[in-house]
């Protein structure tokens, strides 16, 4: 049974219950954030970095700046990658700040999100509703007839829940491993359902008991990216769903949903990584399944920043079957942040495009790009269809490329 | 209004780059690394390339208000921020690697460009920049030539200065000159200007680009942990290492109080607290840095050092050192505001000044901890305080003007690494007498009249004034402590630094260091002077290993045109106070006067001096020393140099090695192996004194592989005695025939030129300067013959 889904050693900043003035003194000015800060590389403006916005936020709360739009522009310019907190040698907490200061922002009518995005936030607290109105968009996408540039080709079950298909499982394998809960995500659950069933299928072909909340809501994740309140309901419906039962452990197939939920669940129950757990679990590499196809591994930032894991796990990466390597530039944002790449369309494509360039040449027939978050995987998806990168490409999330490699053998 | 006006302004020339005068805007831009001090600009201006940045300095007199040039800003000391407002001219945009040049080992690389990045863009060349300032994975090449930055790996590698060959330079009428270049001379200048453009702070000129001298990568590193229940055994421990022959490329030392705090932090490595600990590292080709590493954990032991670890892995080295290195953020946990002061001292006075630190921090309970580059005596107390609270804030004040003092009583200096700026402007006059200052602000008069560059930096004198200040000798520093102060003669054995006659033999100088296992390795003529010596050439054979003259002398009492004596430079191994005027006088002609002592660095002596000559045929000979300047053995050879006899039209490769008997085995070995390779045999291996070919009639300095190319050249052409340094691309001639000399000088001269490298002959008058630099050169002349001036003084 894994007991630390830290390997790097640091652990993610558990968000303080300081005043927001006090978690702003902390930043010495060092500058140690900048190069690695997506808004600062693509626009050279110091605004534009964590060191930029904390001291443009630190001016407002002492009062020495007025609340002023250019304010809230640099905070929209964020894409929350969270990358400068392990470069922050001050341990600024920066996105327990973003959030409190987007909040605030909100709270104050200083930042307006886009209508549907408001629409969608309103949804997740109610899943059952969120699932409803999703069903038709399941039902297209598995039909192959629903085309959006982020959009990633798949097929989702279109009735049967995540929940009702790992019941079923379950009864049909009877493992006797440990016993996990499955968080399913929103828009996972809603769009992207097959990720869940393959995750659903790894998990129970390597012995692992799965069981997967019914009344589970949304990790709260989206509403904060946004700066919208009312977590607390979300959170005490998720504390109620995974504390009803004694599981060893939280498993999450999507990085940025981990972590929202690992707050949450906080010193009640860990939340780690799927691909993280089953690395504890001794999978034996596979044998290479197309000599010249090739994996490109790209690394969600909520999985090596905010959750603090090292990366994808070798073993992991060595049962899919494939020859991989970590995609050059693994460690930077692709731009998605969540709704980043909805809110602002210019930034997010030209971080993915520095990015993603290396596709263009890159070796390998398929050339897979593999990640392990939905969010993520859409935005590389879009690098394809916006026309960024022009050569053919696969974009897959490594459950689902586990999810082959362990499918035939069960 | 004003603002407006100078937003149209300036975006009537940035059209592709990004202009900002919101108030907002500008905060960002309000403070370097030294947070607490706010000095907000009128105007930020990105410039989307260098021909904007150009474009822009072209119309600089258009603009009525001060220029500051910033990279990453995270400068230490006040660097980068509009004190007086005025513009602020962020270079993020301009951060290519242009070339780099595995053969010659130099690249070039745009300003913004980060230690990093180049990292990143060398390590596929087995190349490396050696400094290293903390900053690193964020700062720029522009700001670390501005500050001359440091870093934990500078005791061996040494500083910015000695890895920049060339530095592209745009001045206030929008003229842009590239002094040196991959050559790494003075081009066809009459004077090596960079030498004042590196550590000038901003206050000079633009740089756009860089041109850097690069070494190969080391084979293998073994970083090493000791604790100390004292400081008294620690320092023990430095000088041992300081002495040893593996070299050590960093000594740290970090104080009990800090190392409480790194293992209270993300960043815990599992340090044992309550004691000072030091890390050291060492590094070199595989067989000798692993032979090294039973010696140095005796020699930490025998110090009395405690818990002594050592490790070869990468990631536990990388740990220890991301702990040192991250020094300054992690202060932020504990308080508000932090400033890290940057003195330099004797070594000897390390007890004295440390004690003093904790003394007058602790009577007013303002937290201290000292994190340092022991090696170099290059004290970094990081004093903890909040600067809303008046109080602490003049205490902090207090104390460093104290502290300054002290460092400067003892013969050290104010910063090491991280420049003046605006934080230590005020203790200038301490160092600086008024002759001092008279010629120091001759150098920023020189370039910038009105102090329209980064003024109140460096000198509170350098004020932004509308109209210009054409004569420096005007300035009088205000201070009543201010006096011209000189070198005594010292011999400070633990720091290896002396103060020589100028006209003092080689042998002689040797003979004083030898007593105290201690050498002067750099000698062309035992018999001749340092003085002759830097007359014919600013390039000894062991200037492969230690570099040119100018990084062995620190110092020196001047003798100015009138007849007056003031001193230049300093006496520790490491300055960023002031501007560099020491590098930029030694290798004057008379012109602006003459050294009467000079400060020297020694070099610790190791045992023998192994000299081995190699003959055989040429190109097998340049193939061998190839292959050998491009491994880290080129770091533990004093001299590779190929040698041509006129005589007998042969060729030889001449390597010398000061090492314990017991290191030349190792080294034998690999020659003899690399021998057998090329099927070449030795000729001979003395023990002897360095060798010496004489002083040289001619010197050509250019690129390595430009200088061998041009050797083979002129031995096809003239029979003349040469011996080619491969490292560092300097050819030294031996000829009689004047006319020769200056048949080949002619011959090559624009070859070298364009390269950035230089020529030069001991029997050739000064020659004349370029129009382009006549007006700088009268500013400074002005300055050095004011006569009338410093009789008022």
């Amino acid at each position: 049974m894994p007991e630390s889904h830290t390997p790097s050693g640091s652990q993610p900043t558990s968000p303080p219950h300081k005043p927001l003035g006090e978690l702003l003194t902390n930043c010495v000015h060092c500058g140690l954030c900048l190069d690695v800060c997506p808004t600062y590389k693509l626009t050279g403006d110091e605004n534009n970095s964590p060191r930029g916005r904390l001291r443009l936020w630190r001016k407002e709360e002492e009062g020495v700046l007025e609340a002023d739009p250019v304010v809230e522009h640099y905070t929209s310019e964020c894409v929350s990658c969270l990358a400068c907190e392990p470069a922050c040698p001050a341990n600024v907490p920066y996105g327990t700040i973003l959030e409190t200061v987007r909040h605030e922002q909100m709270q104050a009518g200083r930042a307006r999100p886009k209508w549907f995005l408001k629409l969608a936030a309103r949804l997740v607290h109610a899943p059952q509703a969120f699932q409803w109105l999703s069903l038709p968009g399941r039902v297209l996408r598995r039909l192959g007839l629903l085309k959006h540039p982020f959009l990633f080709p798949g097929k989702p079950a279109a009735w049967q829940s995540t929940s009702a298909y790992a019941r079923q499982l379950m009864h049909e394998k009877k493992p006797t491993g440990p016993h996990v809960a499955l968080l399913t995500g929103c828009l996972m659950e809603g769009m992207f359902r097959e990720l869940n069933f393959a995750t659903v299928r790894v998990l129970i072909a390597n012995n692992v008991r799965v069981t997967v909340p019914e009344t589970q809501g949304c990790c709260g994740a989206f509403p904060e990216h946004l700066g919208l309140a009312d977590l607390d309901s979300l959170q005490g419906r998720n504390r109620a769903a995974f504390g009803a039962e004694k599981f060893d452990a939280v498993l999450s197939s999507s990085s940025g949903c981990g972590l929202a939920l690992s707050k949450t669940l906080a010193g009640r129950v860990p939340v780690i990584d799927v691909l993280q757990f089953l690395s504890q679990l001794d999978l034996k590499p596979r044998p290479i399944r197309n000599e010249r196809a090739r994996l490109y591994v790209d690394l969600p930032c909520h999985l090596i920043h905010g959750q603090r894991v090292a990366g994808i796990p070798e073993s992991i990466l060595n049962a899919t079957g494939y020859r991989w390597e970590l995609a050059p530039l693994a460690t930077e944002c692709c731009g998605s942040g969540g709704t980043y790449n909805l809110q602002k369309p210019e930034n997010s494509r030209q971080i993915l495009a520095r990015k993603a360039a290396f596709l263009e040449t890159a070796d390998g027939d398929p050339v897979i790009l593999g990640t392990s978050n939905h969010v993520c995987m859409m935005q590389w998806y879009s690098a394809r269809t916006l026309g960024i990168v022009s050569r053919p490409f696969e974009v897959r999330h490594i459950i689902q490329l586990l999810d082959e490699s362990f499918t035939q053998l069960v | 209004m004003r603002s407006s006006q100078l937003e149209n302004q300036l975006k009537r020339i940035i059209r592709h780059g990004k202009v900002m005068t919101s108030r907002a805007q500008l905060l960002a831009y309000d403070a370097d690394a030294l947070g607490y001090k706010s000095f907000p600009p009128d105007a930020v201006v990105i410039p989307a390339n260098i021909e904007e940045l150009i474009e822009l300095w072209k119309h600089a007199a258009e603009f009525n208000v001060p220029i500051v040039m910033r990279g990453a800003g995270t400068s230490l000391s006040g660097g980068p921020v509009a004190a007086q407002g005025g513009i602020v001219v962020h270079t993020s945009a301009m951060r290519k690697v242009r070339h780099i040049d595995r053969d010659a080992m130099w690249c070039e690389v745009e300003c913004s460009c980060t230690l990093r990045q180049l990292d990143e863009a060398l390590l596929p060349h087995g190349l490396f920049y050696p400094p290293d300032p903390s900053s690193g994975p964020v700062c720029t090449i522009g700001g670390n030539v501005a500050m001359n930055a440091g870093g934990a790996h500078c005791f061996r590698f040494g500083v910015t200065s000695n890895y920049i060959l060339g530095v592209e330079a745009v001045m206030l009428d929008g003229s842009v000159h590239r002094f040196g270049g991959p050559g790494g001379g003075r081009g066809n200048y009459r004077e090596d200007w960079k030498r004042l453009m590196i550590g000038s702070e901003g206050t000079l000129a633009a740089f756009t680009r860089v041109w850097l001298r690069l070494l190969p990568r080391p084979e293998k590193e073994w970083t090493f942990q000791a604790s100390f229940a004292t400081l008294a055994s620690a320092e023990r421990a430095i000088h041992a290492l300081v002495a040893h022959s593996s070299y050590p490329v960093a000594i740290e030392l970090m104080d009990p109080r800090f190392v409480g705090l790194v293992e209270n932090s993300p960043m815990a490595a599992g340090l044992p607290q309550d004691k000072f600990l030091m890390v050291t590292e060492i590094d070199g080709p595989r067989s000798l840095v692993d032979h090294r590493v039973e010696q140095v954990k005796q020699l930490l032991a025998d110090a009395g050092a405690e818990g002594i670890l050592y490790s070869d892995d990468a990631a536990r080295r990388q740990k220890l050192w991301k702990a040192r290195k991250v020094a300054g953020g992690l202060m932020g946990q504990l308080s508000p505001d932090l400033v890290v002061q940057d003195a330099v001292i004797p070594k000897r006075s390390l007890a004295d000044v440390l004690d003093m630190i904790y003394r007058e921090a602790d009577a007013v309970s303002i937290p201290v901890i000292n994190v340092f580059h022991a090696g170099d005596g290059n004290l970094h107390p990081n004093f903890m305080f909040d600067s809303r609270n008046p109080e602490q804030l003049h205490q902090v004040e207090s104390i460093s003007k104290r502290l300054m003092r002290k460092v400067i009583e003892v013969g050290g200096t104010l910063s090491g690494e991280h420049g003046i700026g605006n934080d230590k402007t005020a203790y200038m006059p301490l160092v600086f007498g008024p002759h001092a200052t008279r010629l120091q602000l001759a150098a920023a008069t020189a370039f910038d009249p009105t102090h329209k560059l980064n003024p109140l930096k460096m000198f509170a004198q350098r004020q932004f004034a509308a109209t210009p200040v054409h004569s420096p000798e005007l300035y009088h520093p205000e201070s009543p402590i201010a006096r011209e102060r000189l070198f005594e003669p010292f011999f400070d054995s633990i720091d290896g630094i002396a103060l020589c006659d100028a006209t003092a033999s080689w042998d002689a100088i040797q003979q004083s260091a030898s007593a105290h296992r201690l050498r002067f390795p750099l000698v062309l003529d035992p018999h001749a002077s340092l003085l002759e010596h830097l007359r014919s050439s600013a390039y000894a054979p062991a200037s492969s290993r230690f570099g040119p003259f100018c990084d062995n002398i620190l110092g020196m009492n001047w003798r100015l045109p009138s007849g007056e004596l003031v001193r230049i430079g300093e006496r520790v191994a490491k300055t960023t106070t002031g501007y560099d005027l020491m590098r930029f006088l030694l290798q004057t002609r008379g012109e602006f006067g003459t050294a009467e002592q000079y400060v020297v660095r020694f070099r610790s002596a190791h045992g023998e001096n192994y000299l081995v000559t190699i003959r055989g045929h040429v190109e097998t000979l340049l193939k061998f020393s190839h292959t050998l300047c491009h491994t880290c053995w080129i770091h533990w050879f004093d001299s590779v140099d190929i040698l041509y006899h006129p005589t007998d039209n042969a060729w030889s490769l001449r390597l010398l090695l000061n090492a314990p008997d017991n290191e030349w085995q190792i080294a034998a070995s690999y020659l003899a192996e690399q021998c057998s390779a090329l099927q070449l045999q030795w000729s001979s291996v003395e023990t002897i004194h360095p060798p010496h070919d004489g002083l040289p009639d001619l010197i050509l300095k250019t690129t390595s592989d430009h200088a061998l190319q041009l050797v083979c050249e002129i031995a096809q052409n003239a029979s003349t005695s040469i011996s080619a340094a491969c490292h560092t691309g300097a050819i030294h001639l031996f000829e009689d025939d004047k006319e020769l000399l200056e048949q080949i000088a002619e011959r090559y001269r624009e070859s070298i030129w364009e390269r950035g490298g230089e020529l030069h002959s001991r029997h050739w008058p000064v020659p004349t300067s370029l129009a382009s630099e006549r007006h700088w050169l009268e500013v400074l002349t002005r300055a050095f013959h004011a006569q009338e001036a410093m009789k008022h003084a």
